[in-house]
């Protein structure tokens, strides 16, 4: 039962952000203590670096019994999926041989099992490019006859002050809210026949060829098959169990480790200077749990709800008409707290969260102030926009949640990674290996699509230039084309979580004053929502 | 027309100092830029008038190879494939020249596939001055049949070394040590395309060069060149800047008088039967290491002719719809070839 209850914690502490997390159809338990456990993986991870260290000499890059493979997809997940698919799919990509390594055992569980079971506590945020992604490769269509809760306005206030920002017309789909599990789902019956795909598997060391050498990534999986990649690419939720790597560079060894993902990785990080890694841990866990709303009968459910609490944002996200899925980020205790409340109580301190107005600083001066430039922010606004349609969002009330579906919380540790190379010697991450991000903009699966779908085209110009498969330049290009993307996402998000987790009144007043802002004068607001839909 | 005459007088002022250094450095240790100065240095206005009746003065030789050119790149044979050699623009310059060879042959309808991972499949491809076969190998990558010519025996040594790392080459790739020449004298099969990139500056006699490429060529086969301009601006890009203050290319890799004006040929390809059918410059971005194409060809440029001498085919028709003011995007492969 303990070892049972660690594996699944280590998934929790291996995949990614919220977003973009579980691969595979396990829901991990919820009564488990996940801030004990993370001791346990800590001196488990360090081990797993020195052995890396030691081991480096004895690599064998020239296996003669190794399988050969164009492509070996490390790791399944939605990003790994998302690549077979694409790599299946493409004209250019579609004769290479390809594999998929899932840590995750193979489910039956079809696509019309799952719109009957109920919902799953990890969700996400997919938007507009990830649908137009998973629309080119025929999954979207699967995804929308299970269940997607669209999101068709969207709510966003500060505890501290009465800003508040509202995008969306309630007409048009903003994003919408997926369940994990679907995604995987309809991703994996989607992966053509001619790609490999074997389940359960664990790696036990990947040997990588060291910087500008001829030599090809080999596999050790845990039943002893050798594997060789003629590249190799890492999907988000990594294979289960530590696997040794040996052979990279410091740096892309640095990858690797932090792509272990969760807090003990960050913590293995910090002997290394600066500049070869970029992760913090936020010091936050995020409460998930699926919330049973109060039914109105002439509204459907279509608003995505996030309040920002001094301890971490609070969103509620649209599942089906009366149901919504909690993303509750908030400091460890608290999160401790939350999961071991009954559920009436639990019910309560989210509603109480919500609508409670108690501000750490309520100086008359500050209101003062922050009403003045809210005022201002809107007589700006009318200047941009014409008399009739000069509207400023007015405030809505969230519904009130009237319960909680059982057996449906769960916490986890929050952290920003940011691998500072995609690329190796042809290795490739994509996905949560590369990159983990808060989930406060819900990004985190979005940034994994997009990286699977430069992933593609690059490999397909490269192979249509002639060059090797997995040729520098072309990864090169890749890491080139989604750090530029990835790193404003990241940076952004983590501005953001920096700006909203103080109390103090002159960040208080910026954000305000910010907000009011952005939401009354419409061509910056248009600006945003064209780049987060773009 | 400004550049024109601003280039004009740029190129009579080169000439002034020229004789004016000349006078004052006379019997003095001359600096090493002076030896790459343009010897017999003519305006432009005196090549445009040249172009009427194109003749190689500089060497009267018909031969089209050049033993000194040959020693010079067979010395500098084990970097052909250092990715941060001296052929590192060579090895960039293939984002460019690839789409040029696979899309010009898609267009010309040299090929049968169109889809997939070798859109080239079936075509067979002459690489004149293949060097360490940088352009050769992505070439038979795509599909086709290549054979790569070049006269020095290290750069073939390096060529079929390195060919032998990739089983994907196997029995598309050969390569011949042999000058053009005597090549083109013993041709056992004609070739759908030749492709001479970045070789025409280095050989004796165009006519000859161009000659025998001509002889190569199935009919209605296309002729692929890359070369240099000979303008003042391609002396103080391609010599000046990119040798001796860049330092991207060895120092007396490339000498001025052997540039080739693309309008001289034009018009001696157009005397061959050789119908140019697409010309684009092309610029380097040293610190990118990036090319890309440029409208402007008074530095590096590339030209796609196709020998018109079978008169069954109507190419005119052809070039309409091949929009050669239109660069293709070497970004988006795909797009010309769906």
């Amino acid at each position: 039962m303990t070892t049972k209850v660690l594996r699944s914690l280590q998934v929790v502490k291996k995949s990614g952000s919220l977003q973009c997390v579980v691969c595979g159809s396990r829901r991990y338990s919820t009564s488990t203590n996940a801030e004990s456990f993370s001791t346990n993986t800590s001196s488990n991870t360090s081990s797993t670096s020195t052995n890396s260290t030691n081991t480096s000499s004895t690599s064998t890059y020239s296996r003669k019994d190794a399988e050969l493979f164009d492509i070996v997809v490390a790791g399944g997940g939605m990003a790994g999926f998302a690549m077979a698919c694409s790599l299946g799919q493409s004209k250019v990509l579609s004769s290479l041989r390809v594999l998929v390594l899932e840590g995750g055992p193979h489910t039956d569980a079809s696509l019309e099992a799952l719109s009957a079971a109920p919902h799953d506590n990890r969700v996400c945020a997919i938007a507009p490019p990830s649908v137009r992604l998973l629309d080119k490769l025929g999954v979207w269509h699967d995804i929308c006859g299970v269940r997607t809760g669209p999101v068709k306005r969207m709510q966003v206030w500060d505890s501290e002050s009465d800003a508040m920002i509202a995008f969306g017309d309630g007409h048009r789909a903003l994003a919408h809210i997926v369940e994990n599990r679907v995604t995987v789902a309809a991703l994996r019956a989607r992966v053509p026949s001619s790609i490999e795909v074997r389940y359960g598997a664990r790696v036990q060391s990947f040997d990588l060829p060291p910087p500008a050498t001829d030599g090809l990534p080999l596999l050790t999986l845990r039943d002893g098959g050798h594997i060789r990649a003629r590249l190799l690419v890492r999907g988000a939720s990594v294979v289960r169990g530590a696997s040794v790597v040996r052979g990279a560079s410091v740096e892309h060894l640095e990858v690797w480790t932090v792509c272990r993902g969760g807090n003990t990785a960050a913590r293995g990080t910090d002997s290394l200077p600066w500049w070869q890694h970029c992760s913090s841990r936020y010091g936050q866990s995020a409460v998930v749990a699926t919330l049973q709303l109060e039914r109105e009968e002439n509204e459907s459910n279509i608003t995505a709800w996030q309040k920002f609490l001094p301890n971490g944002p609070l969103a509620i996200l649209p599942l089906r008409h009366g149901l919504s899925s909690l993303v509750w980020t908030t400091a460890p205790g608290h999160a401790q707290a939350l999961l071991a409340m009954d559920a009436r109580s639990f019910a309560d301190a989210i509603n109480s969260a919500l609508w409670s107005n108690e501000r750490a600083h309520s100086a008359p001066w500050l209101e003062s102030l922050q009403r003045r430039g809210t005022q201002l922010a809107r007589d700006v606004g009318h200047l941009f926009s014409s008399a009739t349609a000069a509207q400023v969002s007015s405030r809505l009330l969230p519904p009130p949640v009237v319960g909680v579906v059982e057996d449906s919380r769960a916490s986890f540790p929050l952290a920003l990674n940011h691998a500072v190379h995609y690329t190796a010697n042809r290795v490739v991450l994509v996905g949560d290996a590369a990159h983990r991000v808060h989930p406060l903009a819900g990004q985190g699966a979005n940034l994994g699509f997009g990286d699977v779908a430069a992933l593609t085209t690059a490999l397909e110009t490269s192979l249509l230039l002639g060059e090797t498969l997995g040729s520098a330049s072309c990864l090169y290009e890749y890491e080139r084309i989604r750090q530029r993307e990835n790193l404003v996402m990241l940076a952004a998000i983590d501005a953001l979580q920096k700006l909203y987790s103080s109390t103090a009144p002159p960040l208080v007043l910026l954000r305000a004053l910010g907000l009011a802002a952005v939401d009354a004068i419409a061509p910056i607001k248009e600006k945003i929502e064209a780049y987060v839909q773009r | 027309m400004i550049c024109k005459k601003i280039m004009n007088s740029c190129s009579d002022l080169i000439s002034l100092h020229r004789c004016c250094l000349k006078s004052l450095l006379c019997h003095q240790s001359t600096p090493a830029w002076w030896h790459v100065m343009p010897q017999n240095y003519c305006t432009v206005r005196e090549i445009n008038i040249k172009t009427e009746t194109y003749q190689n003065t500089r060497h009267k030789q018909q031969s089209s190879f050049n033993d000194e050119e040959v020693r010079k790149f067979g010395a500098l044979s084990d970097h052909w494939w250092a990715r941060d050699g001296p052929y590192k623009p060579l090895h960039s310059l293939n984002r460019l020249r690839v789409p040029l060879v696979r899309d010009g042959l898609i267009s010309t309808g040299a090929t049968v596939s169109k889809d997939g991972r070798q859109p080239l499949e079936g075509v067979t491809i002459l690489d004149v001055g293949c060097g360490g076969g940088i352009l050769s190998e992505p070439l038979a990558r795509l599909g086709a049949s290549v054979t790569g010519l070049d006269a020095s025996h290290k750069s073939i040594e390096a060529a079929q070394q390195h060919s032998s790392l990739d089983a994907d080459l196997q029995g598309r790739l050969q390569y011949k040590c042999c000058d053009l020449d005597t090549f083109s004298q013993r041709l056992d099969q004609q070739y759908d395309a030749v492709v001479a990139s970045e070789v025409l500056e280095h050989v004796d006699s165009i006519e000859a060069f161009i000659e025998s490429c001509n002889a190569c060529l199935k009919p209605s086969g296309s002729l692929f060149l890359t070369t240099i301009n000979r303008t003042p601006l391609s002396f103080l890009g391609a010599i000046v800047a990119a040798e001796y203050l860049l330092r991207i290319v060895p120092v007396g890799t490339h000498t001025w008088d052997k540039f080739v004006p693309i309008e001289a040929l034009k018009k001696l390809l157009e005397e061959r039967g050789l119908q140019t059918r697409l010309q684009h410059g092309m610029l380097y971005a040293p610190v990118l290491d990036r090319w890309c194409w440029v409208a402007d060809t008074s530095v590096n440029y590339a030209l796609h002719a196709v020998n018109i001498a079978d008169t069954s085919v109507n190419y005119a028709l052809h070039a309409v719809n091949y929009a050669p003011e239109s660069p293709m995007s070497p970004e988006s492969p795909t797009s010309s070839l769906s």
